[in-house]
């Protein structure tokens, strides 16, 4: 199941309480950076290009508490980054659950198998493992022989033992949708995965590649595509996302960003407006809220760095927020029922 | 637990091994500062060397546990300088992992706090200074460190039942090219300061750098060895 019960029915009532509360915007998912260092360098990652004296730097498990805390958001992601490289990652991880908040840990899978006693299975808990496709994509991608296999003999050994674990994927513009769906097959069927998180690339001014981002006209022709057989009922692929928002990956929904649904906070602070572009920090969520001018950004806008963007960070709260209409309940109750 | 014997408390390390030179007056530095008389074995550089001080070590006392450390040159991107790296095994070219005292690697690293623990060391005779080989050797034996004395040390050390933890500090990043430090090897364990100018000298700005880098790498030494002898 890609989402629990429990899950589906915490986050509805969340987004419901902020309704009522009058709330116009609101975290549904903290994205918690708590380093930068990572044990691969991926063409296509902007994170890593920090000076050494920031790879060196990490926050404490305190520091990732006070910004839960003060997001208040029912799900947080960590990334980074490699999480598994933090020194102190299960006391953060464990702290989090403590709160009733549903992790997803995000991995490269690189030590996931030597790390697995430091957890503990939970519902809560989520190793979401970066994998770009099947082998020859996925090690060219993170430009590193071998880390596939790596990563799938992690995922069945963090199976085995009982832990949730998901996918996320990176489509970019090399992507040949029969490979993707190649993926699919094998994340769903052989490693039977709990869920596949699937996003177009967002182009990062400093990743080392800038040539193979997807526009926004082609991404919605490449995962018309990849998702034909899904859609005509012949695949049964397991989504961690909501089918909306699948729906506005295909061009079948117009969405515009909603870029405080899913803040980012770091050893800089709350990023500026989020989890792609970084135009400053806030020193608090509030303060991110309240100071950022929120028309600046989206598809609506005409900012040009926003305008090929269609990550799922900006729009999964977008169809998010669109799936509690009413029209649109039963779709949305698909991805816990199992099929999107 | 202790690295000093005081008679009274366990030790956690009994003796030290490290390359002679910058690296054991550091070790020696850390010990001294924190007041411990744990025993230092001398090694020269590389397998040959390492092993023969292994052996004349365990002739000379008996001891159940030992520390490899020194310097080490990173593999994995994840680690920079001056970065405290503690293995969790040790492989060698056309020979299967060995696996070092879990028990023991687990409670060294914690008590270097933001250490980063379950590293794959890899030996070699040689310093890679390319950065096109640390990339190749990374991919091709998954290593994330590569050092020239820990694996012989272990192999020997482990074979007397000897419990064997192996720290290393980071003194360049998989990134850093170095000189060509191989032409000062003279083949003994030692160094040619003559071939180790030239080395430097053709290489200039690689050559600042790994002084920088060393000096960084020798301090965070230092320091590691004082927060276990603390203990």
């Amino acid at each position: 199941m890609a989402v629990t019960l429990k899950q589906a029915a915490k986050i509805g009532g969340y987004v419901i309480k902020q309704k009522v509360l009058g709330r116009k915007k609101f975290a549904l998912t903290l994205m918690l950076e708590p380093l930068f260092r990572c044990n691969l360098a991926c063409s296509g990652c902007g994170k890593i290009q920090h000076p050494v004296e920031v790879l060196r730097r990490h926050l404490t498990p305190e520091e990732c508490f006070k910004a839960v805390d003060e997001c208040g958001a029912p799900v947080v992601a960590i990334p980074g980054g490699e999480p598994l490289l933090h020194p102190q990652i299960e006391e953060i991880v464990k702290g989090i659950i403590a709160r009733k908040k549903f992790v997803y840990l995000c991995t490269n899978a690189l030590r996931l198998e030597a790390s697995l006693d430091k957890f503990t299975p939970s519902e809560y808990l989520s190793f979401s493992v970066h994998l770009d496709g099947l082998k020859p994509a996925h090690d060219k991608a993170v430009a590193r022989e071998g880390v596939f296999e790596i990563a799938v003999s992690a995922i069945k050994a963090a199976k085995a033992r009982g832990f949730r674990v998901t996918t996320n994927t990176t489509i970019f513009n090399d992507a040949k949708s029969e490979d993707v769906q190649a993926f699919f097959d094998f994340a769903t069927n052989e490693l039977g995965v709990d869920g596949m998180m699937i996003s177009p690339g967002y182009p990062y001014e400093k990743a080392p590649d800038q040539e193979h981002f997807l526009h926004a006209a082609q991404t919605k022709a490449l995962f018309r595509e990849i998702f034909a057989p899904y859609a005509k009922g012949t695949k049964k692929w397991n989504f961690n996302a909501s089918p909306l928002f699948l729906d506005f990956l295909m061009g079948e929904k117009d969405y515009d960003c909603t870029p405080w649904g899913m803040p980012s906070y770091s050893l800089f602070g709350w990023q500026k407006p989020c989890y792609l572009l970084g135009e400053g920090y806030a020193k608090s969520y509030k303060e991110l809220l309240e100071d950022t001018d929120w028309s600046a950004y989206g598809h609506k806008s005409g900012n040009p760095k926003c305008t090929d963007c269609m990550v799922h960070c900006g729009f999964e709260p977008t169809a998010a927020d669109d799936s509690m209409k009413i029209g649109n309940v039963w779709r949305s109750m698909t991805t816990v029922l199992g099929r999107n | 637990m202790a690295l000093d014997d005081d008679g009274t408390r366990p030790q956690l390390i009994e003796t030290i091994f490290v390359s002679r030179g910058a690296e054991e007056r550091a070790v020696r530095r850390g010990l001294a500062q924190a007041g411990s008389r744990v025993r230092v074995v001398s090694t020269g550089i590389g397998p040959l060397a390492a092993a023969h001080a292994a052996d004349e070590a365990l002739a000379a006392a008996s001891f159940g546990t030992a520390l490899s450390t020194g310097l080490c040159g990173a593999l994995s991107p994840a680690f920079l300088v001056g970065d405290a790296l503690v293995y969790r095994e040790l492989l060698r070219d056309g020979t299967g992992p060995i696996a070092l005292d879990g028990v023991l690697a687990e409670s060294v690293a914690a008590r270097l706090p933001g250490s980063q623990s379950g590293v794959r060391g890899i030996a070699s005779d040689t310093i890679f200074t390319s950065v096109e080989r640390k990339r190749a050797a990374a991919a091709r034996y998954r290593a994330d460190a590569v050092d020239m004395e820990s694996y012989a040390l272990s192999e020997r050390l482990g074979r007397a039942g000897v419990a064997v933890a192996v720290v290393r500090i980071a003194s360049d990043a998989a990134g850093d090219e170095l000189p060509d430090l191989n032409r000062a090897l003279d083949g003994s364990g030692g160094i040619d300061p003559l071939a180790l100018a030239l080395a430097m000298l053709s290489r200039p700005l690689a050559a600042v750098a790994l002084a920088r880098n060393g000096t960084r790498a020798l301090a965070a030494l230092e320091r590691i060895v004082r927060q276990l002898a603390a203990h």
